[in-house]
């Protein structure tokens, strides 16, 4: 036998299990002084941990365990039932004002409210429903959308077509013809060469209208995409 | 079964089933902690603990393992937070039983002081196995770990137990003669 078997049937004892001394053992535990140590240790543990006093709890310490379980129990029930509450109560505000919304907002719009939501003399007119009539179908709805984003870019390009126009009319008159061609902005390109400033004065007038003129273009291909993805509906 | 009456709010079983593992629950918080009034508190915690989340208790596994897993749990936890305050000894003078030291009692002061050396893992699953009593595959489902992992610590733990022993005096050499 070897120490490390040696060991093991000290462990397997210490587990409790009844190991009987062989003569393998013994003839060890003669020649090792370390196992020796371990075996006499292990006796000693042993004969230590049977004599081991139990701890025990102080004398009325179930009863307070009990009272603090209870009074835990109670105080999670009230706060469950104030959480019920509140909820239920969120809920139920939340529900009166939405119904109220509901009664009280299209009753009370003022009657001289402008009824169109963009006016633009040379874009289509975009009227909101009136309160009485029958509710629009969606598709309806979303073609006035439509428009009237459409309408709304169209006109703030056009504003800042005008802005551009009239700050070049403003800049330096010492060219000829500028002015009068700068604000026919937009028709065919000119065929008379300018001078560098003016140039970079219209061009910063093309800029602008341009890009307004793809926000435009942008946020109709926008409406029409999602406009082609809506669902029929069926007429009434 | 005494559970489900406690689930269902019966004050009298939960006075059983309190009465019933406190000594468990106790003994390994003072083990564990060092600290007999810390164990009052953490035990408290613990049977709280284990009533609020007796729903989720699996009714196929054993009880027992459970609420003491709970126990180490919390035992943990309030070893951790204690760290970060001044520590407390009054293990010594708490778990001391009486004035005049004969041998056994200073043989069990010995251990006692000799597993309060252990670390965390080993001490938990000596005085499981020692002083609780628990079979190693009890031991795994309280710790979460491997039965084979339990046999090893322990199998440290009793090493060092022994090696603080001989350290202390407590282990004389003593002549091997061959029967």
């Amino acid at each position: 036998m070897n120490c490390l078997e040696c060991q093991e049937l000290l462990q397997r004892r210490l587990d409790g299990e009844r190991v009987s001394a062989s003569a393998d053992l013994e003839l060890h535990l003669a020649s090792c002084q370390k196992c020796r140590l371990h075996q006499a240790g292990a006796g000693l543990l042993l004969d230590g941990l049977k004599a081991l006093p139990r701890i025990e709890p102080p004398a009325d310490f179930a009863d307070q365990i009990v009272a603090s379980i209870l009074h835990d129990r109670v105080r999670r029930r009230l706060r469950m039932r104030r959480r019920v509450w509140l909820t239920a109560g969120l809920a139920a505000a939340i529900l009166v004002m939405a119904w109220a919304g509901n009664l009280w907002l299209p009753n009370h719009r003022p009657e001289n409210a402008p009824q169109h939501i963009v006016e633009n003399k040379d874009t289509k007119e975009t009227k909101t429903p009136a309160p009485d009539e029958s509710p629009t179908p969606l598709g309806q709805a979303v073609d006035e959308a439509r428009d009237a984003v459409l309408a709304l870019t169209e006109r703030v390009a056009g504003e800042t077509k005008e802005q551009a126009k009239l700050f070049i009319a403003a800049a330096p008159t010492d060219v000829s013809g500028l002015t009068e061609k700068v604000r026919n902005m937009g028709d065919p390109p000119m065929q008379e060469p300018l001078d560098p400033a003016a140039q970079s004065l219209r061009q910063a007038g093309q800029g602008v209208s341009q890009g307004f003129q793809t926000v435009a273009g942008n946020a109709r291909r926008a409406v029409d995409f999602f406009y082609n993805e809506l669902p029929v509906l069926d007429g009434p | 079964m005494l559970v489900r009456r406690c689930l269902r709010g019966d004050a009298t079983a939960i006075q059983a089933l309190v009465e019933r593992f406190q000594g468990d629950v106790f003994g390994l918080c003072v083990r564990l902690l060092r600290h007999r009034h810390d164990a009052e508190d953490v035990t408290q915690e613990v049977f709280l603990r284990v009533f609020r989340s007796l729903r989720r208790w699996d009714s196929r596994r054993p009880f027992r393992p459970w609420i003491l897993g709970i126990a180490v749990n919390r035992c943990r936890t309030w070893l951790s937070q204690r760290s970060r305050r001044p520590e407390l000894v009054e293990y010594l003078q708490d778990t001391a039983p009486g004035p005049e030291p004969d041998d056994s009692l200073e043989l069990t002061r010995e251990i006692h002081a000799a597993v309060a050396e252990l670390r965390m893992e080993y001490r938990t699953v000596f005085v499981l196995f020692h002083e609780q009593g628990q079979a190693y595959e009890d031991i795994a489902q309280v710790l979460g770990k491997p039965v084979g992992t339990i046999k090893t610590w322990l199998h440290r733990a009793r090493l060092e137990v022994l090696d603080q022993l001989k350290r202390r005096g407590m282990i004389a050499e003593v002549e091997h003669e061959l029967p």
